[in-house]
């Protein structure tokens, strides 16, 4: 099976690729849309901006080459953070970008959906699972991952399939179809985020 | 819920890991990887690696150590030391720390939180500030301790937070080394005065101490002294945390 990370510069690569080697397989990094072919899945990592990740996404000529595979040759996608929110409609971190749209949502701030506590959302925080699903196989209700946002986003509960509370509801892990994404960063959770890897890889 | 953490805090010079009293009196603990191999075995919250020789001896990053860090570390990380422009702090996330600790430079150009955090959002950014009791009035200290600084840490951390910064690191000098308990009172006060998640460090004696920082409303305790030199580990602080109803992470269960 070949595995694309892919990199638009947002963020550091060295951890997801090191728990997908520690799992016996050998993912490719991915910059150029030339090198995007015949991966069997996909990830896009990230932390950062979200304006900054789609204009780099754009750059770089991937934009198109991801929607050809995921979409239309219906290849897995996994997207971590950052890469979640962005296969989204739109975000609002410095003003208002369009997302991939990929899924149907919008990413906001924290603090307009009406979190009071002490931000960023930083460290270990556990989710709360609302669908079985093969994302979570061997996962326990409740296990701690960790999270680092500011961000999060906000659509529709039937692709929800976790959520995590931080003074309000957030959401934690969404899957349609071949798309799948987290809030937290499996690559830094320890087991649970390893497991969760796994599953993705064996999907 | 969001878990309070414990974070072993690991002194790095020379590729050894050392501890010092009131940042003085350096003395050699460990091999630096090893350390981090055993912490991460011990699946520890979070590691923060600062390394105290860079700013003073004028060296960048060493950021092939930092990549082989990471390639040993499955929880996040965050790297401190040497820090001095937005490139530095660009290298040191791209070679796998999760978040940039800085010290020394933000007394030189405070601006350089917001640039790092227009680039890849606060969360990635702590701000480690440091403070000594001097002639009764508190101040910031920088560079190891050697520099003392007009601002008082509560105001400095005030600052921080205005320019962009995720977290701050803070850091009671008088207490490091000591195992006298953290200052619970500037804790408070610097509490009350910002929004930012707190990590507590300096003067971690016992596990009572932890629990008394984590009565201040604060998201996380650093200690280097009793994980280094004495039987306590994070694991022994978790539940005794737990016992008197902290929220602390498990581990992996299944």
């Amino acid at each position: 099976m070949k595995i694309a990370i892919i990199n638009y510069e947002a963020g550091n690569l060295f951890s997801i690729q090191k728990i997908i080697e520690d799992l016996n397989y050998q993912p490719s990094i991915i910059s150029k849309r030339s090198e995007l072919k015949n991966f069997d899945k996909f990830i896009l990592p990230g932390v950062g901006s979200f304006s900054k990740a789609m204009k780099n996404l754009k750059k770089n000529e991937l934009i198109e080459e991801m929607r050809e595979n995921v979409i239309q040759k219906k290849k897995m996608l996994l997207g971590i953070c950052l890469g979640m929110q962005i296969l989204f409609d739109e975000g609002s971190e410095d003003g208002d970008t369009q997302g991939l749209k990929f899924l149907n949502g919008q990413v906001k701030h924290l603090q307009s959906l009406g979190c009071k506590l002490n931000l960023p959302h930083i460290g270990w925080n556990n989710i709360n699972i609302k669908k079985n699903h093969s994302m979570l196989k061997n996962i326990l209700d409740k296990s701690d991952f960790y999270f680092a946002n500011n961000y999060v986003v906000d659509c529709s509960d039937e692709i929800v399939v976790a959520t995590t509370d931080y003074g309000v509801p957030i959401v934690s892990s969404v899957a349609k179809d071949y798309i799948w994404g987290v809030q937290f960063h499996p690559e830094k959770s320890s087991s649970s985020g390893k497991q969760l890897i796994e599953n993705f890889l064996k999907s | 819920m969001i878990k309070k953490r414990i974070i072993p805090t690991l002194l790095w010079s020379d590729n050894n890991l050392v501890k010092g009293v009131n940042f003085k009196d350096r003395r050699q603990v460990a091999d630096m990887l090893t350390s981090i191999k055993i912490f991460n075995i011990r699946d520890v919250d979070e590691i923060i690696i600062l390394d105290i020789d860079s700013t003073n001896l004028n060296k960048t990053p060493d950021l092939n150590s930092i990549i082989d860090f990471s390639k040993n570390i499955s929880v996040p990380f965050t790297y401190g030391g040497g820090i001095k422009s937005f490139q530095d702090a660009l290298d040191v996330l791209k070679s796998g720390a999760d978040k940039v600790s800085l010290n020394s430079e933000l007394y030189n150009d405070i601006s350089i939180l917001n640039k790092i955090s227009k680039h890849t959002g606060s969360q990635s950014i702590v701000a480690s500030v440091d403070f000594k009791k001097i002639d009764e009035k508190f101040r910031c200290v920088s560079n190891s301790g050697q520099k003392i600084h007009e601002i008082n840490p509560i105001d400095f951390c005030k600052l921080c937070q205005d320019h962009g910064c995720g977290e701050l690191l803070i850091n009671a000098i008088d207490r490091e080394g000591t195992m006298s308990g953290y200052d619970l009172e500037m804790i408070e006060k610097i509490r009350s005065n910002v929004s930012l998640p707190i990590i507590a460090s300096g003067g971690a004696g016992s596990y009572q101490d932890m629990f008394d920082a984590f009565t201040k409303d604060i998201s996380a305790v650093s200690a280097s002294s009793i994980f280094s030199f004495t039987e306590l580990t994070p694991t022994g602080a978790k539940k005794f945390l737990k016992k008197k109803k902290i929220d602390v992470r498990d581990g992996y269960r299944y």
